[in-house]
């Protein structure tokens, strides 16, 4: 069933492969809803790879096509043209019934008429196991997501981080290839959801299951995948590991979707095409990697955290307000032309040099901080 | 809510309609343990007349237009409640299909038509194509009427199911009809069971079909009922009727329960 790929010649996101068993293909897919005038475009020509034993993630924003992707994997929704693939198997000959695929809904939607034992067994009743064999490895599920104490409980007596336990147990009972799951942790309170990162991440690991996540929350997707693909209008971005994602965004939205950036028109005034150098704000000039491609003005991207704001930095600014947010505090300033930025602060250091509204200091980043984007 | 109860006669009102509907109940309830053989005179409290209804006289022919209710609520109900079931499922799970709102009308249409419209339109329906009447022919009469009120609360109930249910069935290998069998209607029962109880009562209750499509001879309890008041009203007449409230109040209420303990399990 698994095929071995030879040296994987795809490279998205500036990752090189050198060799990797896929698990899903995703191969030039595209779903449009209605037709006609009312023809709406969900997926517009999504590539893409997840490999064996993998964590990934759907990220963007709702709408995004992130879930109609999810659903065409798991079979509750075809494609309009393209293939999907399931270790070099077509999915699209299988009913959502035949697919050694599960999936975590993004209510659970647990069966409430049956125990949490019944619910997980529900999967390898289906399959035709026998009693022993379900009985044993509705124990290990329970074991595995901590809900021993549970099993002869109705959904409905469990509270809502349980339920997303049990949701999980009964996706993984019957070992599927592939675990999709859709915002699994959004109806959760952020303690809680904080933690359910660490043990989703940790049994993903101890199963050895490739994960399918589906999230609009960043905090999610760089906290726990291996790579991530962010989507946005029906449109792939980018793919890559969570720093490629953070520190090389490919273009103006990605570098906007993930994490905070100042985004920045500055005008090319030399260098190479792949080495070009910015005017930034009119003032001063560096030398940047990323390809300009013969433009003449670029947006950039740098992060707040890596600016320096002090007395003496090199590009004078005047602090317009501050935001104080416990373990840091963002200043918002303007430069000498009027462009915004924001830098980031971290607070508890021996700070001598806080700055209040209105004063004048200088902001200083290094051209490594600097991203040029494709718009 | 709170500021209609303002409004000067509000509460006259509600009285008057109280009573309106209401005082002829009670009086029958009251009369029907009376002892004396007058309907009008109180001659003291006795069960003299419930024992009329069950030995009595006429003892005979109410237990075997009982019997004839009985059996076609029963048929009439199930037959209706399965028909009704199918149908919430195509419209509510069937995604769009061609016809769809004139389905919907159609299942709703003897709610809508007068019942005696039915009643005639049946009668010479029957007799156009020669078949006999007798208990099968009031059977399919209310098979008929009894489909929209059973399905009203199947529907109602499998609205509020999301798709999710039956998706993650899927997901988990359960084929289609286990998916049903399994997961949909265990959910759908309530819903069911409510629309079966309605059914069954609309049944029992009918009496202007089932007068026009009966057979001669065969009887229902309410057309039985209606025949013994023709030459006269006795007390009796009045146990019955009593006891036949006293059934639909019950199933009435059961079917309340049902649905509402189901709303509250999800």
């Amino acid at each position: 069933m698994q095929l071995r790929h030879r040296l994987s010649n795809t490279d998205r996101g500036g990752i090189t492969v050198t060799s990797s068993t896929k698990a899903v293909e995703i191969v030039g897919v595209h779903k449009h809803f209605g037709a006609g005038a009312h023809k709406a475009v969900a997926l517009d020509n999504i590539n893409l790879d997840v490999r064996d034993n993998e964590f990934f993630t759907l990220l963007g924003p709702s709408g995004c096509g992130k879930t109609t992707l999810l659903r065409i994997i798991a079979g509750f929704e075809s494609v309009s043209d393209g293939d999907v693939l399931l270790y070099g198997k077509r999915l699209a000959e299988l009913a959502p019934n035949k697919r050694p695929i599960n999936t975590v809904f993004q209510n659970y939607a647990l069966f409430p008429h049956f125990s949490v034992a019944e619910n997980v067994g529900f999967g390898l009743r289906m399959l035709g196991k026998s009693k022993s064999e379900i009985d044993d490895r509705v124990k290990e599920m329970l074991r595995l997501t901590q809900l021993q104490a549970m099993a002869e409980r109705k959904p409905s007596q469990l509270s809502g981080g349980q339920q997303q336990r049990v949701a999980l147990a009964r996706a993984l009972a019957p070992a599927p290839k592939l675990l999709l799951l859709d915002e699994p942790l959004s109806a959760l309170d952020l303690k809680l959801r904080h933690q359910m990162r660490i043990e989703l991440k940790q049994i993903q690991q101890e199963t050895g299951i490739t994960f399918v996540f589906v999230t609009h929350d960043q905090d999610e997707a760089l906290s726990m995948s291996d790579r991530i693909a962010v989507m946005s209008a029906g449109k792939l971005q980018q793919v890559g590991t969570a720093e490629e994602i953070y520190e090389a965004p490919r273009n103006r939205f990605v570098a906007d979707f993930i994490g905070e950036t100042n985004l920045i028109d500055a005008d090319i005034v030399g260098g190479t095409e792949t080495h070009p150098r910015v005017r930034i704000a009119g003032g001063i000039e560096m030398d940047v990697a990323g390809v300009a491609g013969g433009a003449r003005s670029a947006c950039i991207s740098i992060r707040p955290e890596r600016i320096t704001l002090s007395h003496d930095g090199r590009l004078p600014c005047v602090v317009d307000k501050l935001v104080y947010l416990g373990t840091d505090t963002h200043y918002h300033v303007r430069l000498g032309d009027g462009t915004p930025m924001i830098v980031r602060r971290q607070n508890g250091g021996s700070d001598a040099t806080a700055f209040r509204p209105g004063d004048t200091a200088g902001v200083t980043f290094d051209p490594a901080a600097i991203k040029v984007l494709a718009s | 809510m709170s500021r209609l109860r303002n409004y000067p006669g509000f509460l006259g009102m509600t009285i008057f309609c109280l009573v309106l509907l209401y005082a002829p109940l009670i009086i029958v309830m009251i009369y029907s343990f009376n002892e004396s053989a007058s309907i009008t005179r109180w001659g003291g409290f006795s069960l003299v007349w419930y024992e009329d209804v069950f030995f009595g006289a006429e003892s005979a022919k109410f237990k075997s237009a009982a019997w004839n209710s009985l059996v076609i609520a029963v048929c009439a109900a199930t037959s209706a409640t399965v028909i009704a079931t199918l149908a919430a499922l195509a419209m509510l799970r069937g995604g769009s299909f061609r016809g769809k709102s004139a389905s919907f009308a159609l299942i709703n249409l003897p709610l809508m038509v007068p019942e005696i419209v039915t009643a005639v339109a049946t009668l010479i329906f029957f007799s156009t194509i020669g078949f006999q009447r007798g208990l099968l022919t009031i059977l399919l009469a209310h098979i008929v009427f009894c489909i929209p009120f059973a399905y009203l609360p199947i529907a109602a109930r499998l609205q509020g199911i999301e798709a999710h249910f039956e998706q993650a069935a899927m997901d988990l290998y359960a084929s289609r009809w286990q998916a049903f069998r399994l997961v949909l209607m265990p959910l759908m029962m309530p819903g069911i069971i409510a629309g079966f109880l309605l059914a069954f009562i609309i049944s029992l209750d009918d009496f202007i079909i089932t007068n026009f499509v009966k057979g001669a001879g065969i009887e229902t309890l309410p057309t039985a009922i209606f025949g013994a008041v023709k030459q006269g009203i006795k007390p009796n007449i009045m146990a019955i009727s009593t006891l036949m409230l006293l059934v639909s109040v019950v199933f009435v209420t059961a079917s309340y329960f049902v649905s509402k303990l189901g709303n509250q399990n999800r």
